[in-house]
């Protein structure tokens, strides 16, 4: 497993570098216009200390500079986008193109090469998730430079209120990703089978990709309204530097989350299945 | 033939690509230690009954047993197979191709690989994508041939190379061949292999033609296989 994870690795470095180098010389260059903004800044950090509650931070940001705003706007989507397109391209590439000869020789089973595909698929997302949270960090950075002491206790705060949603809702960002990713994977390997011109192949795939969207907002809206299957998770903010629960929950589906997985193992096993008994190349 | 020592079985073989009939009801034995020259015209069924054996494909029906286990996951970790295609990735380096096969492949054996790349005059530092399609060629048999692997399949290994370049890669499977492994050769050029062959397979349309000893045979005939390939397919 080792091996396979480090040559997915490898055919996957170069448009991998290439856009964590992108988000990185976009963030050094909005840095150098930040520089130019620091009088600015300086006004918005004491305008959110006088008057926190009222104050809206992305407000000031997009009156100081909308360039950010839409800069961040066009470029967040990358998150997704970038390890999605990566991981069907390295599909297509290992079971459709020339070297499928090399992997279909290779003693791994299909379960080992698609999980592989499938866990260097999540690390793109992290690293590029992560590219990207340092970058915001490095703005709330410099948007508190001159804040005070209280105005920082807030912004901690706020944040760990939030953390316990923001992990739940970033693993639900990351599954849903795998979950698209292994949709497409089983589609192209079913759509290998079926001998009939190429277009029309597509608008049976695009057919095929959006029942399969259906089955599963049938079911996530059949789980989601039994109530009994809800549970609450608790928020947890922070009082004097200690952690303690706070009154508000947020709800989620057990039903739903099981509904997910099983259907996540059930499309990953099919697809290997398919590849290791009846694909051919 | 001793069956005791049966590397490959192929027994009542099928393959059907839709409705078009690929190979009917193919059956034969290859001993351990030996070489099987698969000779035949196009289309006559050679790639897909090597690709069949190696796992590649699959069949309508009949079997196929390699030391007595059907192509799996396992048997493809003592079977070399050399595709008659352009295999491996176009980012790789020949050095990286070597790691590749020496991670995989546990009967891989690196300081084979090295003798056999300065035999060919290859490079370890070039890119795969930089080679011309004979170096290529001359790449791909390296790499099999640098496996100690129980059965090789070598398809077309002499397609798209100069002569000079064809006497080498002869000479490079007769250095590497053991008597512990057997091979499967398809070729078009005969006369330039048929030294190798200790039996024959001539395939057309799928069905054996003739199928035996190649000493026996040229004896039986009074011809070289390359002329018996000749006779036996001239109204094809």
């Amino acid at each position: 497993m080792i091996n396979l994870l480090k040559y997915e690795l490898k055919s996957r470095k170069i448009p991998t570098l290439w856009v964590v180098a992108g988000i990185f010389i976009v963030n050094l260059l909005i840095a150098i216009r930040f520089m130019f903004l620091a009088p600015s800044l300086e006004r918005l950090a004491n305008e959110l200390v006088k008057n926190p509650l009222t104050t809206d931070p992305l407000n000031y940001i997009s009156n100081l500079d909308p360039f950010l705003l839409v800069v961040a706007l066009i470029s967040s989507p990358v998150i997704f986008v970038f390890p999605l397109f990566n991981g069907i391209s390295s599909f297509r590439t290992d079971y459709f193109r020339n070297p499928k000869y090399l992997v279909a020789s290779i003693p791994k089973s299909a379960n080992q090469i698609i999980g592989a595909k499938l866990l260097i698929t999540l690390f793109e997302a992290i690293l590029v998730s992560v590219s990207f949270f340092l970058w915001f960090t490095s703005y709330a950075y410099m948007l508190m430079r001159g804040a005070s002491r209280q105005y920082l206790y807030m912004f901690f705060n706020f944040l760990s209120k939030n953390i316990v949603p923001s992990l739940l809702g970033y693993t639900a960002f990351l599954f849903q990703l795998l979950l698209l990713i292994l949709i497409i994977y089983f589609i192209l390997v079913v759509f290998k089978f079926i001998r009939i011109h190429k277009a029309i192949k597509i608008v049976i795939a695009v057919i095929a990709f959006n029942l399969i969207g259906f089955i599963e907002s049938f079911f996530t809206d059949f789980f989601g309204q039994m109530s009994i299957l809800d549970v609450k998770v608790k928020t947890y903010e922070l009082v004097s530097f200690h952690f303690s629960s706070t009154p508000d929950a947020f709800i989620v589906n057990i039903g739903v989350v099981v509904f997910y997985i099983s259907f996540a193992i059930a499309l990953f096993y099919a697809t290997t299945y398919l590849i290791d008994n009846k694909m051919e190349v | 033939m001793d069956l005791t020592n049966s590397r490959l079985s192929v027994s009542n073989l099928t393959k059907y690509y839709g409705g078009k009939c690929a190979l009917k009801n193919l059956s034969f034995e290859l001993q351990q230690g030996r070489v099987l020259g698969l000779l035949g015209p196009n289309g006559s069924g050679k790639t897909t009954l090597l690709k069949l054996i190696a796992g590649l494909l699959r069949q309508k029906s009949g079997e196929i047993l390699i030391d007595g286990v059907k192509p799996s996951c396992g048997t493809k970790g003592c079977t070399a197979f050399l595709s008659d295609s352009e295999f491996l990735y176009s980012w790789m380096k020949i050095s990286d191709a070597k790691s590749y096969y020496a991670d995989f492949f546990t009967d891989f054996d690196s300081s084979k690989f090295n003798e056999l790349l300065s035999f060919m005059n290859l490079d370890e530092t070039a890119f795969v994508k930089s080679l011309s399609k004979g170096m290529k060629e001359k790449l791909s048999l390296s790499l099999s041939l640098s496996r100690n692997a129980r059965l090789y399949l070598l398809d077309e290994p002499l397609g798209g190379v100069d002569p000079v370049a064809r006497d080498k890669i002869v000479s490079a499977i007769i250095k590497n061949y053991t008597e512990n492994s057997s091979v499967i050769i398809s070729t078009h050029l005969v006369d330039y292999v048929e030294k190798l062959f200790d039996d024959v397979l001539y395939l057309r349309n799928g069905e054996i033609a003739l199928f035996g000893n190649a000493e026996d045979l040229r004896e039986e005939k009074g011809k070289s296989i390359d002329e018996i390939y000749r006779e036996v397919f001239i109204n094809d």
